[in-house]
C-alpha cells in the first residue's frame, strides 16, 4: 500500500498510470477540485480588500461615483497618488522607515544574546524557567496596558514626539516575543554541533561566529523581517507619542487622511497602498519560516 | 534518577576505590548561590541582563506605575479604591467591557473554525504549491490594524464598497454597515475575522505538521475510517495547539483599537466602543488617565487569566508528553 | 599522550545526581571503555573529561594538570559525537580542516595533513562534499578525521558507531582500535554496546546509575564479575541466575533452589560463610558452563523447550517449575525440544541477595 503510493506520488506526472490507478485518480481528482475551489475561495477573501484598496488610489472620480461600483477601473488616474505625495507621505514613509529598522536592529542585539544564554549556557534550569516564563507572558501584554504610565513618564521627562522615543519603545515592547522566539530557533540547531567547534578549539564567541550563526542565519533574517513588520505597523504607541510631522508614522498618517463621509477615497487608497506593500513582501518570505518558527518557538517545550 | 545504593563497587575493585562508597555528597545548594559561583554562569546571566532590564523598566514599571495611578487622582491625591469603584458604576465601561466579550465570544470561535477549516485544506495532499497559499493566506495577520481597518471602510462604504453589491444583484436594499450598532457589530467581527483567522490558521497549520504521518498509516491498517482518524488521531495531537491558538486569538481580539479608529470611531453613539477604545478615549481624549488606568487592571486581569493558561500549556502539557 | 586521571568526580543536574563519587585512572595509552546502559552516566563523566560540563564536585587530570577550570579548547582533547555533530554548512574537507585553521596551521600543512588523514579513513573522494551528501559511514569517518588530524593528548568518543548499520560497526570497530594502537593516543570510549566494549577495550570501566562497578580487562570482567549487575550486563547470551540459599547436605555445602541443588566448592563456602553469614544468595553461571548430558538418572533434571540455532551453536532454553535456563550446546548434540536433561554446573558465581556483590 504504502509502496503504490510512494510511486503513484513520484510519476503522477510523467509516466502513465495503470489503469485501475487511473481511475482512482478520477476519484481523488473530485475531492482535490473541491480542496481548490475552497482555497481560491479564500484566497480571494483574504486578497479582495486589498485589491479594492489599490484600484481604488487608480480610479477616477467618475468610476468612484459609478453605482454599482467597478471591479475594473475604467479609466485609471494617478491624481490620488500625486495629492499623497504632495500630503509628504514620503515624510511618513521616512520615519517609519528609520524607526521600524532601528528598533529591529537593537531588538536584536539585546534579544539574541539573552536567547543564546537561555538555551546554550547550562544556566540553573530554575532561573532559565523563570525569565523564559516571564518573557511569555509579557508578549502577551497588550501594548495599550504599558501605553498611559509610558505616556505620562515620557511627558515628564520632555521625550514626547521625538523619533528616539518610538525606537527606545518599539525596541522593547518587542523583547520578549523576540527572545521567545528566538530562543525556539536556537533549540532547533543541535547543541553538540556548537560543542564540537569547542572541542576542535574554539573559542565560545567563535563557534557562535562561525558555526550557530551562519545556521541560523535563515531564522534570523527571517525574525528580522518579521520584527519589522510589527514596527511597521506599530499604531497604539505611535498614537500616544506622535504629535507632529517631525515623527509621524505611517499608520498614523494613513489614520489622518481616512476621510469620514465625503468621496475621497482615492488619497488614503494610495497611502493604504503603500503601507501594504512590504507586507505582501514579508508574507512571501516569511512562511516558510511562521510555520517551523512557530512549531519550534512558540510551542517547544522546556 | 535516583542513587540506588544497593549495587555498591567492591573495595579493591575499583581503580583507587574511595572508602565511603555508600555516601553521596549533597546536591548543590540554591539556584542563587549556583548562579553566580561560576565564570560561565556569571557570563549567562550578563547576557540575558539587558534585555530583563528592558522589560523591567518599560513593561514592569508602567504595571507597577498604573496601580499608583489608579489609587490617585488626576491632581495627584490620594483617593485610595475611588477609581475603581467609579470603573463599576460607570456604564461606558460596562458598556465597552460587554462589548469586548461579545466580539470574543463571536470572534474567537469563528476564527479557530476558519483557522481550522483552511489548515485543513493546505495540509491535505490535494493542495500543491502549499507555500503560496500559505503567503496569501497569512497576508491579513502582517496587515496593521489601521491599514485592515481602513480598507473594510471602503469595502462597507455605501457607493464605493463591494460587501454591497451582492445584494444588490439580490435586489436587497443596500446596507449602511457602520452607522447601526447591530450591523456595525456584525460589520467589526467580519474585519476581525478576517485579520485574526490567519492567525489560528497558521498556528495549527503548523500543529497539523507535528502530527506523525505513520499514525495515519497505523490507524488506516486498524480499519479507522477517514472521519475516525481524524476525531481520534489528528484533534488529539494538535489539542494544545489549539488551546494556545484560542488563547492568542482571544489576546488579539480583545486588544484591538486601530479596526475601531478607522472604522466607526466607536460610534454609532458608543456602540462599539471596546475596552482598548474606551481606554484610548478616557486617557488621551477626555484626559483621565488615572481614571483609565483602572480599565487597564481589568485588561491585564483578562491577559493574565489568558497567560497563565497560556504557559501552564506550554510548560506542563508538553513536559509531560 | 597522557593519563586521565578521574577523582571523586560527582555530578549533579538540579537534584539528580548523574555520576557518585567516579574514581577512575586512564593509563597513557589506553583505551578504556566506559560501559553501561543507558543514563548510567558513563557519557556525563566523558563530558566532564572534555570539558562540556563542570564536575560538582571531584577533579580530572590530563597528564599533570587539573584542568577542571580549563575550557574545552585548553585541554587539547578530542571529542567524536553519537551524531557525529558535523558542521552541516562547510564541506568535508573543511570539517577536517577546521581545528587545524583554528590553530593558525599553515595553509600547505592543512592540505597534506587533511589529505593524509582522508587517505588513511578512505574517504578522500568525500572531501569536496558536505556531509549532508555523504553516507551515514562517510560521515562517521569524517567525524573521526576531524578528531584525528590535530593529533590531541586524548581521543573521548561518544557511541561513536550507535548509527551505522551492524555490517560497517563490526569494520569500524576493528578500525578504531588498529588507528588507536597505531597513534598510541589515549582513548576513552563511551558505549552501551557490550560487544565493542569487550572487542576494543584494553580496560573496561563498567558503570551503573552513576556509579562504578567494576574496573578490568575484558577477561576480568567476564570471568570474575564483581557484582550481579556486571554478570548480567556482560555477555552476548546473559548469565543465568538461580535464586536460592546456602545450606549443609552431608557436610557438604550446597547451592539449594526450589530446582536445583549444586554442590559448592570447600574453597568457595569458606569465603560465603565469612562474607554472606546468612547464606541467601543467588548462583548465577554462565550458558556455556553448564554441561548437559541425556540420561534420565542424574540430579537437576530439566526439560528443553525450545532450540534457537544459531548456525555454530544452539541456544537450548530449559525450564524447571518457572525457573528459565539459557544453555549453549557447542557440540552439536542431537537435542531436540521436549528432552529431558540432566544437568552439571562447571563454574558459578555466588552473589549476596542483600548487597549484590560476588562471593569471592
Amino acid at each position: 500500500m504504502a509502496q503504490t503510493e510512494a510511486r503513484q506520488t513520484a510519476t503522477t506526472d510523467t509516466v502513465p498510470l495503470p489503469v485501475e490507478m487511473a481511475v482512482q485518480e478520477r476519484r481523488f481528482n473530485l475531492r482535490k477540485l473541491l480542496v481548490v475551489v475552497v482555497l481560491y475561495l479564500a484566497a480571494f477573501w483574504t486578497l479582495v480588500p486589498m485589491y479594492w484598496v489599490a484600484i481604488s488610489s487608480i480610479k477616477s472620480l467618475r468610476d468612484l461615483a459609478h453605482i454599482p461600483p467597478r471591479f475594473f477601473p475604467t479609466d485609471p488616474r494617478l491624481d490620488a497618488w500625486v495629492t499623497i505625495f504632495e500630503r509628504r507621505i514620503l515624510e511618513n514613509v521616512y520615519n517609519s522607515l528609520v524607526v521600524a529598522t532601528l528598533a529591529t536592529i537593537i531588538c536584536l542585539v539585546i534579544s539574541v544574546p539573552a536567547a543564546y544564554a537561555a538555551t546554550r549556557m547550562r544556566l540553573p534550569f530554575k532561573f532559565v524557567a523563570i525569565v523564559v516564563g516571564l518573557m511569555g507572558l509579557v508578549a502577551l501584554l497588550p501594548p495599550i496596558a504599558s501605553a498611559i504610565p509610558l505616556f505620562l513618564l515620557g511627558s515628564d521627562l520632555g521625550i514626547i514626539d521625538e523619533k528616539y522615543t518610538l525606537i527606545i519603545l518599539y525596541t522593547v515592547l518587542n523583547t520578549a516575543f523576540a527572545v521567545w522566539v528566538l530562543r525556539g530557533t536556537f533549540m532547533d540547531v543541535p547543541m553538540d554541533v556548537e560543542e564540537a567547534a569547542l572541542m576542535d578549539g574554539d573559542t565560545r564567541f567563535g563557534a557562535v561566529r562561525r558555526i550557530l550563526l551562519p545556521l541560523i542565519f535563515p531564522s534570523l533574517f527571517s525574525i528580522a523581517i518579521l520584527l519589522f513588520i510589527f514596527n511597521w505597523n506599530e499604531y497604539i504607541i505611535a498614537l500616544y507619542f506622535v504629535n507632529s510631522m517631525k515623527t509621524m508614522t505611517l499608520p498614523i498618517a494613513i489614520q489622518a487622511q481616512i476621510p469620514q463621509h465625503e468621496l475621497d477615497w482615492g488619497v488614503v487608497s494610495a497611502a493604504g497602498t503603500i503601507a501594504v506593500f512590504p507586507v505582501l513582501v514579508a508574507a512571501f518570505t516569511l512562511q516558510r519560516f511562521l510555520v517551523r518558527g512557530l512549531t519550534f518557538g512558540v510551542a517547544s517545550g522546556q | 534518577m535516583t542513587v540506588q545504593q544497593t549495587v555498591s563497587p567492591l573495595p579493591g575493585q575499583g581503580a583507587t576505590s574511595a572508602n565511603s562508597v555508600n555516601t553521596q555528597p549533597p546536591p548543590p545548594q540554591g539556584m542563587w548561590s549556583e548562579l553566580f559561583s561560576f565564570r560561565d554562569n556569571r557570563l549567562g546571566v550578563m547576557l540575558i541582563v539587558p534585555s530583563l532590564l528592558a522589560l523591567i523598566l518599560v513593561q514592569f514599571y508602567p504595571i507597577v506605575y498604573n496601580f499608583w495611578l489608579i489609587l490617585t487622582s488626576e491632581k495627584g491625591e490620594w483617593i485610595g479604591l475611588a477609581n475603581l469603584s467609579r470603573l463599576t458604576r460607570d456604564t461606558i465601561f460596562h458598556g465597552a467591557l460587554i462589548f469586548s466579550l461579545k466580539m470574543g465570544i463571536v470572534v474567537v470561535p469563528m476564527c479557530l473554525l476558519v483557522g481550522l477549516g483552511l489548515a485543513l485544506l493546505v495540509h491535505s495532499d490535494y493542495a500543491g504549491r502549499k507555500a503560496i497559499w500559505i503567503s496569501i493566506l497569512i497576508i491579513p495577520l502582517m496587515v496593521s490594524e489601521i491599514v485592515a481597518g481602513m480598507m473594510w471602510k471602503i469595502m462597507y462604504h455605501p457607493t464605493l464598497g463591494l460587501v454591497n453589491v451582492p445584494l444588490a444583484a439580490l435586489g436587497l436594499e443596500p446596507i449602511i454597515w457602520l452607522v447601526k450598532a447591530d450591523t456595525a457589530f456584525i460589520a467589526l467581527c467580519v474585519v476581525e475575522v478576517w485579520r485574526i483567522s490567519p492567525l489560528a490558521f497558521l498556528l495549527l497549520y503548523a500543529g497539523l505538521n507535528q502530527v506523525p504521518r505513520d499514525i495515519y498509516e497505523a490507524a488506516a491498517v486498524d480499519g479507522a475510517t477517514r472521519w475516525r482518524a481524524f476525531w481520534d488521531m489528528t484533534l488529539p495531537y494538535i489539542r494544545p495547539m489549539f488551546a494556545i491558538a484560542t488563547i492568542l486569538v482571544f489576546v488579539w481580539s480583545t486588544r484591538t483599537i486601530g479596526t475601531i479608529a478607522a472604522t466607526t470611531q466607536g460610534g454609532p453613539g458608543r456602540a462599539t466602543w471596546n475596552l482598548s477604545w474606551y481606554i484610548y478615549g478616557m486617557s488621551f481624549q477626555r484626559l483621565k488617565p488615572h481614571y483609565a488606568s483602572a480599565a487597564v487592571l481589568v485588561m491585564l486581569l483578562m491577559t493574565y487569566i489568558a497567560g497563565t493558561i497560556f504557559v501552564r500549556y506550554l510548560w506542563v502539557e508538553r513536559r509531560s508528553r | 599522550m597522557a593519563e586521565v586521571r578521574i577523582e571523586g568526580l560527582t555530578k549533579y543536574f538540579g537534584d539528580t545526581c548523574a555520576v557518585n563519587q567516579l574514581n577512575l585512572v586512564v593509563r597513557d595509552g589506553d583505551l578504556v571503555v566506559l560501559l553501561g546502559p543507558s543514563g548510567c552516566g558513563k557519557t556525563t563523566t566523558m563530558r566532564c573529561v572534555a570539558g562540556l560540563e563542570r564536575p560538582t564536585y571531584g577533579d580530572i587530570y590530563i597528564g599533570e594538570t587539573r584542568v577542571n577550570d580549563l575550557e574545552p579548547r585548553e585541554r587539547d582533547v578530542a571529542l567524536v559525537f553519537q551524531s557525529y555533530a558535523l558542521y552541516p554548512h562547510f564541506t568535508a574537507f573543511d570539517n577536517i580542516a577546521y581545528p587545524l585553521r583554528l590553530r593558525k596551521t599553515p595553509k600547505d600543512e592543512i592540505e597534506r595533513r587533511v589529505r593524509d588523514v582522508a587517505e588513511m579513513l578512505g574517504i578522500t573522494h568525500t572531501l569536496e562534499r558536505p556531509p549532508g551528501l555523504c553516507s551515514g559511514g562517510e560521515q562517521q569517518r569524517i567525524a573521526l578525521g576531524r578528531a584525528i588530524v590535530r593529533e590531541p593528548v586524548v581521543f573521548l568518543m561518544d557511541e561513536p558507531l550507535s548509527n551505522i548499520d551492524a555490517l560497517l560497526r563490526v569494520y569500524m570497530r576493528a578500525e578504531i582500535k588498529r588507528l588507536q594502537h597505531e597513534l598510541g593516543t589515549t582513548m576513552i570510549y563511551v558505549t552501551h554496546d557490550q560487544v565493542e566494549g569487550m572487542t576494543m577495550a584494553d580496560q573496561i570501566a563498567v558503570m551503573n546509575e552513576g556509579t562504578l562497578q567494576q574496573l578490568g580487562t575484558p577477561s576480568e570482567i567476564y570471568d570474575m564479575p564483581a557484582n550481579n549487575f556486571v554478570a548480567r550486563f556482560v555477555g552476548s547470551t546473559p548469565m543465568n541466575f538461580i535464586p536460592g540459599a546456602l545450606q549443609k547436605e552431608n557436610g557438604k555445602t550446597v547451592h539449594k533452589s526450589d530446582q536445583f541443588v549444586i554442590p559448592v566448592g570447600d574453597e568457595m563456602a569458606d569465603r560465603a560463610a565469612e562474607l554472606c553469614p546468612g547464606g541467601v544468595c543467588t548462583l548465577g553461571v554462565r550458558p556455556e558452563e553448564i554441561r548437559f548430558t541425556m540420561d534420565e538418572e542424574g540430579a537437576n533434571q530439566a526439560g528443553v523447550f525450545l532450540l534457537e540455532p544459531l548456525g555454530s551453536e544452539t541456544i537450548l532454553d530449559i525450564e524447571k517449575e518457572g525457573l528459565l535456563l539459557k544453555v549453549k550446546d557447542v557440540a552439536a548434540t542431537q537435542v531436540r525440544e521436549g528432552d529431558v536433561l540432566s544437568l552439571s554446573f562447571n563454574r558459578f558465581h555466588l552473589f549476596d541477595d542483600e548487597t549484590g556483590a560476588a562471593i569471592r
